[in-house]
This record gives C-alpha cells, structure tokens and sequence, in this order.
C-alpha cells in the first residue's frame, strides 16, 4: 500500500512553451517509470497533474468541493490503470481522459444532481488577471457568474468539449481523442457551446442597457 | 461588456474567402472561443489535496504479460475446440472464394479488430475512434452479409432449428472464454472512447469465433449460417460494448 498526502501547488504562472514542453516531458516521463513500477515517481505525476485536473474537474462540474473528490477518484483510477499507459506517450491528455471518465460517471448518479443542486456560486472566485476597479470586477464577475450558470445548464457533450479547447489549451484533435469522438463533432459541440455561451452574455448585456438610465 | 457581433463566420474570413461554414477552423475556433471568460481559474488558495492510499496495481511489464497470455490462452481455447470437435470434412472441395469470404476474411479481420482495438494511436489515447467504430460495426456486419449472401457451393442438407441454436450455443461458448480472458486483462485499458473500443474487441473476439465455426461446421445453408454461425459474432460484440466496457473503462 502507498499512501501519499501532497498539496497543490498555487495557481499556475504564466510560462513559456519551452518551459510547459519540457515539464509535459518530464511528467511524462515521470508516468512511463511509474507505469514500470517505480511508486516513488507517482509523487511527481500528482504534484505536475493535480493542479490542472482539479482546474478542469471545477470548470465541468462547477463545484470545488466536487471537483476535489473527482481528483481523487481520478488519481485512484490512474493508480490502477497505470499499467495501460503507454511508454513514451503524453500523460496529460490520458489523465484529462480518466477524469473526464469520472466526471461522466458521477454526473449521472443522483448524489451528483444533489451536489450540484446545492452548489453555490458566489463561493467561486473570478480570475480577472488584472488590478482593476469595483465596478470592473463586479462586471466580470458577473459574466464568469453567467457563463459558470450557463455552462451547467448545457450539455455534458457540449460543455466538455468547450472546456477542453477553451480553458484547457487542448487542440481540436487532443481534445477528440480524450473525448472518445471524431474532430468533427467535438469542433461542432464545442462551437454549439460557444454559441450558446455568447448568447447569454449578449443577452445579458442587453439586460444591463436596457436597465441604465 | 462589449462583445463583438455574433457570426457564423469567422471575424477574420472576408466574405469572398470561404463559403459560409458551420464550424471554423481550429485557430478560428481558438479565438472564438477565447472571448468567453473563465468562470474558474485556478485560485490561489486550493484547499490541499491529500490522496488516500493506494490499493496495490499492476505495473505495465505485469499487465503486457497477462495481455499476452489472454491471447495465447483465448487462441488456445478455439484450437482444442476445434482439435476436439474436427475440421469440416468438405473443407478441400470448397471453392476458393467460398474459403477465402466464410473463414479467411473473418480471421484477418478478427485480426484487425483487436490490432485497431488495442492500438496506442498518437497520444497513447488508442487509435482515431472513427476508425475504431467503423470495423466494429463492419465486421460483425460483413460475416453476417456473406453468411446470408455467398453462393452455397453445394446443395445445404437439410437442417433443425435444433442444430443453428446448437450452433449459436457452442459459437457463443467459444467467445464466452476470450471475453472473459479480455476483461480481466483490459482492465482500466481504455481512457478514451471505451465503449467502442470493448465492442471492437468484443467483434474480434466473435469473428474469430465465427470463423473456428464455419471451420468446423459444414452446413452452408445461409439461415443457419446467419443464425447459428453471425448471430454469435454479434453478441460478443455487444457483450464488448454492454459489459467488457465497465472493465475496461479506465
């Protein structure tokens, strides 16, 4: 039995392509001598993942408390799959895929409908990226509010495939092998979310002139 | 929030370029798409993340030893069978083509079915799932069809319904073994695409199956044929599709 206690890294700062390549390299490495059997490298597959699977978990489900039991459940299954991996392939896209397996399974349990009935969103925090005033922020934080509603509204198929591109920097064609589906439909399902997403903050914008004096 | 009009087509494209599309491209999409703010970015205060125990999990040299003993042995099983219960007796009379369509084809492409099944594919994620859900639905199919639609080489002697179910029971049978041998050994084998990838090997798993069959059996009317011989190859399909998959789901 291994039993490891990590934290995750704080919020990932902007780097270079150079330097993402070289940490996807390393992880992926990390990964191929953990799938041989070498348990101590499992340390540095969580600690380079956690991070990003707990961001993308959050994004598809809208609840952190969710997206934290996803990540474990996700790592659980990447323990026991370990011996799939692949030598020499990327980690992150397989790992995108087993939460990604994870979110699905629990989005069709009722604990889940429960859970994201009772999920609040004014817990979450809105990445503005910049110093900016009250009213700025209040704006901005109120279409993330719209597009975190909207997103929980639409199709898991949709949504996914949105996250995947948008947040997740996956291309098309990454974010169709994760998904299990053809470019085709994930460039579709993706773009059906966008639609759907530009919509409600038009919409929503609309509203709020029409509101002004 | 200012946000730029809503279009079909991409604000880059002008309107002699391209014809109107319904999805753009993928550096178009990308900036598309890069106009919806993120509701949930990575904070700086991430609660800390502690990961329970870990059960015990095979490494890859463990699960790449069991893999190949589950085709060696799933092989094997046919064989004896086929040992024990005989080669058709007609086997050197049959044309060629009637060999080649009802025993040659289902091989290569039972082959086929679990290389593209078990395929690693670019990103380790398995081979491109179109491909992956075309053979597992053309390969079943076309045993069926050439089953049902090859020219018998002679005339069928007449058959029981008793003797396609005897058949189909002793087709799914040989398929029973395999399959299971495939589940305990695939599993947590597919990330990505599951579903159709346990069919696919579901669908090898049965063409071989079917052809040990059509080895062994001589009756060519196409009802049993269908029935006793395509019937099964469907079935371990499905049972890929139905059950392996909540193994080899990862």
């Amino acid at each position: 039995m291994t039993s490891l206690d990590h934290s995750v890294p704080v919020a990932t700062p902007e780097r270079g392509s150079a330097e993402a390549a070289s940490e996807a390299t390393s992880l992926d490495r990390a990964m191929g001598r953990y799938a041989e059997g070498h348990d101590a490298a499992f340390g540095e597959v969580f600690a380079g993942l956690a991070p990003r699977l707990l961001a993308f978990l959050r994004r598809l489900c809208g609840s952190p408390e969710l997206a934290h039991d996803l990540v474990q459940e996700t790592f659980l299954r990447m323990h026991r799959a370990r011996g799939s991996f692949v030598p020499g392939s990327a980690v992150v896209p397989w790992a995108y895929a087993i939460a990604r397996n994870c979110f699905v399974s629990h989005a069709r349990s009722l604990k889940s409908r429960a859970a994201r009935n009772s999920f609040d969103i004014t817990d979450h925090e809105v990445a503005t990226g910049l110093e900016s005033d009250a009213e700025e922020t209040a704006a901005v934080r109120q279409s993330a509010e719209l597009v975190e509603r909207t997103l929980a509204r639409m199709s898991v198929t949709n949504r996914e495939a949105f996250v995947l591109i948008r947040f997740e920097g996956q291309s098309v064609a990454e974010a169709a092998q994760i998904l299990g589906a053809s470019e085709g439909a994930v460039k579709l399902r993706a773009f059906r979310a966008y639609e759907v997403l530009r919509a409600a903050l038009k919409s929503a914008e609309v509203g709020g002139d029409s509101q002004r004096p | 929030m200012a946000l730029p009009p809503i279009c079909r087509r991409p604000p880059n494209c002008s309107k002699n370029a391209q014809p109107p599309v319904s999805s753009p491209t993928d550096p178009e999409l990308a900036a598309l798409l890069g106009e919806i703010p993120d509701p949930a970015a990575p904070t700086s205060h991430a609660a800390p993340l502690r990961l329970p125990s870990l059960p015990r999990a095979s490494t890859r040299p463990v699960v790449r030893r069991r893999r190949v003993a589950a085709l060696v042995g799933g092989l094997s099983w046919l064989g004896v069978h086929l040992a024990v219960y005989g080669i058709r007796t007609d086997l050197k009379e049959l044309p060629f083509a009637y060999v080649a369509a009802q025993i040659v084809l289902p091989v290569l492409l039972a082959t086929a079915s679990l290389v593209v099944a078990l395929g690693s594919g670019r990103l380790g994620l398995g081979l491109k799932i179109g491909l992956v859900s075309t053979l597992a639905i053309l390969g079943p199919a076309s045993f069926c069809v050439i089953a049902l639609g090859a020219p018998a080489p002679h005339v069928a002697e007449p058959s029981s319904f008793v003797d396609t179910v005897l058949c189909f029971d002793i087709t799914v049978a040989w398929v029973a073994v395999p399959l299971l041998c495939a589940a305990i050994t695939l599993r947590g084998a597919f990330a990505a695409g599951a579903r159709w990838r346990s069919a696919l090997v579901g669908a090898g798993i049965g063409l071989f199956a079917g052809a040990t069959m059509n080895l062994h059996c001589p009756n060519v009317a196409p009802a049993h044929m269908l029935l006793g011989h395509g019937l099964a190859v469907v079935v371990a399909a499905a049972l890929g599709a139905l059950a392996l998959v909540l193994r080899a789901r990862a």
